[in-house]
């Protein structure tokens, strides 16, 4: 598989030239078409069937802002597009919510490139919550952190292997990022009751077929257990991070504090995630 | 890029066929062929046999499991030698098919297995539904292969089953190697105007440009049907003299199976062409 057409997330935040850029790097290295996505933050559900167009309710007056909004910040992403050399380039004004928005292109994508939500800046209605995208959508979602995105991400790549269905979705969609990385590590995590660890040459062998040449670092710890992850990417200086995304009912995630959940809130490089 | 194929390998008469099929998949993609062979002993029926201290190891028995399946996969590597694979490896797992084949799948990009007979007398009920155990418990794609099915009929045209899902999105995405060598690939897009939330104004077009730009040239076909939309989906295939058919599998409770009537369940029982499924 090969990324053909990618779709980023674009808004006005003070993190959107730093997506806008990584999301141009990916798709220039890729050759892939990029679509450049702005959404006026109303959900499609706020008003009836029917009226497709936001503008052509009583909501009007304060729909003129919020096109205006996405019009300009389509308008940076494209000049962003087309400096990193992309001929390819669309944008696309959805009149949605953020995820909803992600969610009616997904299908159409290889790749969907959204936002960590910032912890620095208020959450608003064009927040994406990378969370609803990932659990609905049967493409893999690059995350990019709201602090210190790299430019590049074809350094040096961690995936996170459980053997779990999740990891392998996400491992299949990131080939075409980790074809391109300088260094690949797998850290198999294992936990009582779970696979082997001998399948981990299975998993080298069968990413060697596929271009990959990995090295494995077993870990004695449940891929749950938190911010061990994170810490295995500082010391691997690891520019990008591969996992599948667990989604876990409500309670759960309390009691145990979801992997997921916890990448997603102390991430600092890019996550490539999938369900 | 399919660069791993696994074959269920267990002797049976339909072996032949799915063999071929695989072979010739692992010869035009450059792939490594794994045939997979199983004792059939599960490992609960072996806890619950050997875990009473009183009853004696049936040791002789397990040995004998063992040889059967050990000679099978021997003559599979000489079969899949004598089809022109050069690259292949045999797996012996001491459990049931549908472990040893959702665990070896795993490592894999495709998973070859047979379609089922309707009624096969001398398959026990717990080891029916193989094909869509795997797809729906795995997370790769299964290619269902009728006994009857030539080893060219992948050259033939596709019909995709188009409804805009996840589990449709997923079929298309792992069929993509098969759907660049067919001869053409129509989009079946059964009773739109149902789901007009999803398809928009034009049913198919958005995944038709997806498509296209990795180098697939689509013909939509919409129909307007009464019928279920797996038999909507075969009397496409059939009009079409399709060679493959590439769907979504969807996992129903038994009940609303029972009254809807899976589309996955018709196809598998009923598919005269190779079938791709993916969850």
């Amino acid at each position: 598989m090969s990324y053909r057409t990618i779709a980023v997330h674009v808004d006005s935040s003070k993190h959107a030239p730093a997506r806008m850029r990584l999301a141009a790097q990916v798709a220039w290295s890729a050759g892939a078409h990029l679509i450049g996505a702005a959404m006026t933050g109303v959900s499609r559900f706020a008003y009836p069937p029917g009226a497709h167009a936001l503008a052509r309710t009583a909501l009007e007056p304060y729909a003129k802002v919020l096109f205006e909004q996405a019009d300009s910040a389509l308008a940076q992403f494209d000049s962003t597009a087309r400096a990193h050399g992309l001929v390819q380039v669309e944008r696309r004004l959805l009149d949605d919510d953020p995820a909803g928005g992600l969610l009616q292109l997904a299908p159409y994508c290889d790749l969907i490139i959204a936002g960590q939500t910032a912890p620095d800046e208020p959450a608003s209605s064009a927040t994406v919550v990378p969370e609803l995208v990932l659990l609905n959508c049967a493409r893999p979602v690059l995350v990019v952190p709201a602090a210190g995105a790299a430019d590049r991400i074809d350094g040096r790549a961690l995936v996170a292997w459980d053997a779990s269905i999740e990891a392998t979705r996400a491992l299949t969609g990131a080939l075409p990022l980790l074809r391109r990385s300088e260094d690949v590590a797998v850290a198999v995590f294992r936990s009582a009751g779970t696979e082997a660890p001998e399948h981990a040459s299975e998993l080298v062998a069968w990413l060697a077929r596929h271009h990959v040449t990995a090295r494995v670092l077993a870990m004695d710890l449940d891929i749950h257990a938190g911010d061990a992850l994170l810490d295995l990417a500082r010391v691997e200086q690891s520019d990008l991070l591969v996992m599948g995304a667990y989604g876990h009912s409500r309670f759960r995630e309390q009691l145990l504090g979801g992997v997921t959940a916890a990448v997603l809130h102390g991430m600092s490089v890019p996550v490539l995630m999938a369900h | 890029m399919y660069k791993t194929i696994v074959v269920h390998v267990d002797g049976s008469s339909r072996q032949p066929s799915r063999l071929r099929m695989a072979a010739g998949l692992a010869l035009a993609h450059d792939a490594h062929l794994v045939g997979t062979g199983m004792t059939g002993m599960p490992f609960f029926d072996y806890a619950m046999l050997t875990g009473s201290m009183g009853s004696p190891m049936p040791d002789g028995y397990f040995e004998t499991l063992r040889n059967e399946a050990r000679t099978r996969l021997e003559e599979f590597t000489e079969q899949a030698r004598r089809l022109g694979v050069t690259d292949v490896e045999t797996r012996m797992v001491e459990d049931d098919p549908r472990f040893a084949l959702l665990m070896q799948s795993r490592y894999a990009d495709l998973t070859v297995l047979s379609q089922e007979a309707a009624s096969d007398p001398l398959l026990p009920p717990r080891m029916r539904g193989l094909p869509e155990y795997v797809a729906l418990h795995g997370c790769r794609p299964v290619l269902v292969v009728p006994e009857s099915c030539g080893e060219h009929a992948l050259r033939g045209p596709a019909v995709v089953g188009w409804n805009g899902s996840m589990q449709a999105v997923r079929a298309i995405d792992a069929a993509m190697p098969l759907l660049q060598a067919a001869a053409s690939v129509k989009l079946a897009v059964i009773n739109p105007d149902q789901l007009a939330n999803v398809h928009g104004d034009e049913p198919g077009a958005d995944i038709a440009l997806y498509l296209a730009r990795h180098g697939l040239a689509v013909e939509v076909i919409v129909e307007r049907t009464g019928a279920s939309a797996g038999e909507a989906l075969l009397s496409v295939a059939k009009d079409n003299g399709a060679g493959l058919l590439v769907t979504g599998a969807y996992g129903h409770n038994r009940y609303r199976e029972w009254v809807l009537g899976g589309a996955t369940r018709v196809l598998l029982g009923h598919a005269p062409l190779p079938l791709l499924l993916a969850h």
